[in-house]
C-alpha cells in the first residue's frame, strides 16, 4: 500500500502553540509547530526526522490525540493512534502482573483484551515468577523488559513510536528490536520519530522532514532522510562525497523561502499575524543574509532537489 | 464500548492506588484505622481533657465531628491535586481527566466507609440506640460525597492553569475546619453568629450525622437539600471546564 490509496490521516496547516509563563497575568505564546502538511497512508511506516526541538513531540501528541492543533486541520478515518510508551503508570509497590494490567488499561487496551494477554506478557518479560513480587523489587533491566512487553501489546490502527525500538540487555534488546521491527514493517501503519537515520532508511517507506516546526520537505524515505542526513551531517557527507560544494547553506535558505510563504498565507487568515510577522521579518533578513554570502543559486537547485519551495509543507508530497 | 474502557480503568486504577498505599507499609490496611484513631485522641485530649468542653456525649459527638471532617479534607486535598499530577501520564498518553479526580474521590470515600462502621459500631457499643432516623445517614452520606466531590473536581479543572491555588486549599481547609463545628456544637456560638455559621454546608452537614447517631433525630431535610443543589452548581461547570480543556490540560501541566 501507500501512496496511491485513500490517506488514514491528512494534516493541513497544522500548528500548535504553547503558552509560556512570563510573571503574574504575562504569557508568551510559542508556537511549536507552525505549518506542518502531510498525509499518512494505511500500511505504511512514515518516518519522522528534524532537529531537538523541531516539533517532533508536539507532532506525536497531536497525532495521538493528547492535544489538538491549534491551526490547521486534520482529516481523516477517526482511528485510534497511540503512542507506544513504556512503563507507563508503573506503581513500585504493585506487582509485575497489576502493573501490566494497569499500564496496559492506561495504554488503551480492554481490561478483558490485556486480561487474555496477560500471560503472553509474562513470557515475553522472561519474568519467571518476578512476575508475581512488586517491581519495587525488579532490576532496571526488569522493568525495562516488563515496560516493553506490555506497550508491545497495543494493537492501535495507527502506532506511534519514538526512538524506542529496543530495550534492556542486549539479549532482550536484540529480541525486542526484532519483533519491534516486524511490527512496523508489517501491514501497521506505524509513525517512526528517531534521530537515527539508518534506522529511518531501513524501516520507512516515507519521511517527513521537520525544521523549525514546518515540514521541510515528504517524499520516499530515501530521498527525504539522505537530504537531511548530508544537511546536518556534513562531516560524513563529506567524507564521502568530497567534491559537493556546501548544500547546507542552501537548505537553509529553502526553509526560510518556504517560511514565508507559509506564513504569509497563514497570516491572512489567522489570528497569528503578529507572531508570524515577526518570523517572516527574522526569515527575509536570515534568508537574505544567507544569499548574499552564498549566492542565489544554490537554494534554486535545492528546492529542485527536495521539490520543495513554494510553501512550507508543500514539498514532494505524495512521494514516489 | 470506550466509557466501559474509562470506567474500568477507574475502578482498576482506583483498586491499584489502595494497593499500593497499603502495601508500601507492613501493617497495610491497619492505618485505615490508626490515621483516624491518632487524630480523634489528639483532639479529644485538647479538647476534652485540657479544655474541658462541657457537651454531652462528648466522645461520640467529636469522633463525628474528626470523621466526617477527615473524609471531606481528604476528598477535596487528595483530588484537588490529581490532574496536575498526572502530567507524566497524561503527556504521554490520552485518558479523559475526569478519571484522576474520580479515582482520589473514590479512595477517599473507601476510607471512610471503613472508618464510618466502626462509628457506628462505636456509637451502639457506647449505648446509642439504633433507630429509624439512621437510615438518613446513606442520604447524608450522598449529599456529603456530592459535595466534597463537586469541590476536588473543581479545584482539580482549575490548580492546572492557576498553580498557586494549590496553597489556599490549604489555608482554606484548615480555616474551615475550625468553622465547621468538629469541636463544638451550635449552640455554643452567640445567638448573631449562628445564621453565618449555617451558611457553612460542612457545619450542616457535621450537624446532620450527629442529629442522627447521637440524637436519634431526624436530620433537616432542608439544609441538606440546599447542600445538594449547591454541589450540582459547582459539579456542574466542573465537569464542563474538564471535558472542554481534556487536551488542553497536557500543554499546561508540564
Amino acid at each position: 500500500m501507500g501512496p496511491g490509496a485513500k490517506p488514514v490521516l491528512s494534516l493541513h496547516h497544522v500548528g500548535a502553540s504553547y503558552w509560556l509563563r512570563k510573571g503574574f497575568f504575562r504569557r508568551r505564546r510559542f508556537w511549536a509547530l507552525k505549518d506542518v502538511s502531510f498525509d499518512l497512508y494505511p500500511g505504511e511506516s512514515l518516518g519522522v526526522v528534524g532537529r531537538n526541538g523541531c516539533g517532533k513531540s508536539t507532532l506525536l501528541k497531536i497525532l495521538a490525540g493528547i492535544t489538538r492543533p491549534d491551526k490547521g486541520s486534520i482529516s481523516g478515518q477517526h482511528l485510534s493512534a497511540t503512542l507506544l510508551a513504556l512503563q507507563l503508570g508503573f506503581l513500585p509497590y504493585l506487582t509485575g502482573r497489576e502493573n501490566a494490567m494497569l499500564s496496559g488499561m492506561m495504554l488503551g487496551l480492554t481490561r478483558p483484551g490485556i486480561a487474555e494477554r496477560i500471560e503472553a506478557i509474562a513470557e515475553f518479560a522472561e519474568l519467571g515468577d518476578f512476575f508475581d513480587e512488586p517491581i519495587a523489587e525488579y532490576s532496571a533491566g526488569m522493568r525495562a523488559r516488563l515496560g516493553f512487553a506490555v506497550a508491545f501489546q497495543l494493537d492501535p490502527d495507527i502506532l506511534l513510536i519514538d526512538e524506542v525500538l529496543g530495550v534492556g540487555d542486549a539479549q532482550f534488546r536484540e529480541k525486542s528490536t526484532a519483533v519491534m521491527t516486524e511490527k512496523i514493517r508489517s501491514d501497521k501503519t506505524v509513525v517512526l520519530v528517531s534521530h537515527n537515520a539508518e534506522t529511518l532508511l531501513e524501516l520507512c517507506d516515507r519521511a517527513v522532514w521537520l525544521e523549525d516546526g514546518c515540514t521541510r520537505a515528504v517524499g520516499p524515505a530515501e530521498e527525504v532522510v539522505i537530504a537531511y542526513r548530508d544537511a546536518f551531517q556534513p562531516r560524513r557527507r563529506a567524507r564521502k562525497r568530497p567534491n559537493v560544494e556546501p548544500v547546507t547553506a542552501g537548505y537553509t535558505a529553502s526553509v526560510d523561502e518556504a517560511r514565508v510563504d507559509g506564513a504569509r498565507v497563514d497570516g491572512a487568515r489567522s489570528d497569528a499575524l503578529i507572531d508570524k510577522g515577526t518570523d517572516v521579518a527574522h526569515a527575509v533578513a536570515h534568508r537574505d543574509a544567507e544569499r548574499t554570502a552564498k549566492g542565489d543559486g544554490l537554494s534554486t537547485e535545492v528546492h529542485a532537489a527536495t521539490g520543495s519551495g513554494e510553501k512550507c509543507g508543500r514539498g514532494l508530497g505524495r512521494g514516489s | 464500548m470506550r466509557d466501559q474502557h474509562y470506567f474500568d480503568l477507574i475502578l482498576y486504577k482506583t483498586y491499584a492506588d489502595v494497593r499500593a498505599e497499603t502495601a508500601r507499609t507492613y501493617i497495610g490496611y491497619l492505618w485505615w484505622l490508626i490515621d483516624p484513631l491518632v487524630a480523634m485522641a489528639t483532639y479529644y485530649i485538647v479538647f476534652g481533657v485540657f479544655l474541658q468542653t462541657q457537651t454531652e456525649d462528648f466522645i461520640p459527638f467529636l469522633l463525628i465531628g474528626v470523621a466526617v471532617w477527615q473524609w471531606f479534607a481528604a476528598t477535596v486535598s487528595k483530588g484537588a491535586n490529581t490532574v496536575r499530577a498526572a502530567a507524566s501520564l497524561i503527556s504521554q498518553v490520552y485518558i479523559p481527566k475526569l478519571v484522576f479526580p474520580t479515582v482520589a474521590i473514590l479512595i477517599a470515600f473507601l476510607h471512610f466507609v471503613v472508618v464510618l462502621l466502626l462509628l457506628i459500631a462505636f456509637c451502639i457499643f457506647y449505648g446509642l440506640r439504633f433507630s429509624p432516623p439512621y437510615t438518613a445517614l446513606v442520604l447524608i452520606v450522598a449529599v456529603q460525597f456530592l459535595f466534597s466531590g463537586s469541590l476536588a473536581y473543581l479545584l482539580a479543572a482549575l490548580i492546572p492553569f492557576i498553580p498557586d491555588l494549590r496553597n489556599f486549599v490549604d489555608y482554606g481547609l484548615r480555616m474551615l475546619m475550625f468553622l465547621s463545628g468538629v469541636f463544638f456544637a451550635a449552640e455554643q456560638l452567640p445567638e448573631w453568629a449562628r445564621p453565618w455559621y449555617y451558611l457553612n454546608p460542612m457545619a450542616n452537614l457535621i450537624e446532620s450525622y450527629r442529629e442522627v447517631l447521637i440524637h436519634q433525630r431526624w436530620p433537616d431535610f432542608g439544609a441538606l437539600g440546599l447542600v445538594a443543589l449547591l454541589s450540582c452548581a459547582i459539579v456542574v461547570p466542573a465537569i464542563y471546564l474538564l471535558t472542554r480543556y481534556d487536551r488542553v490540560y497536557p500543554k499546561v501541566v508540564d
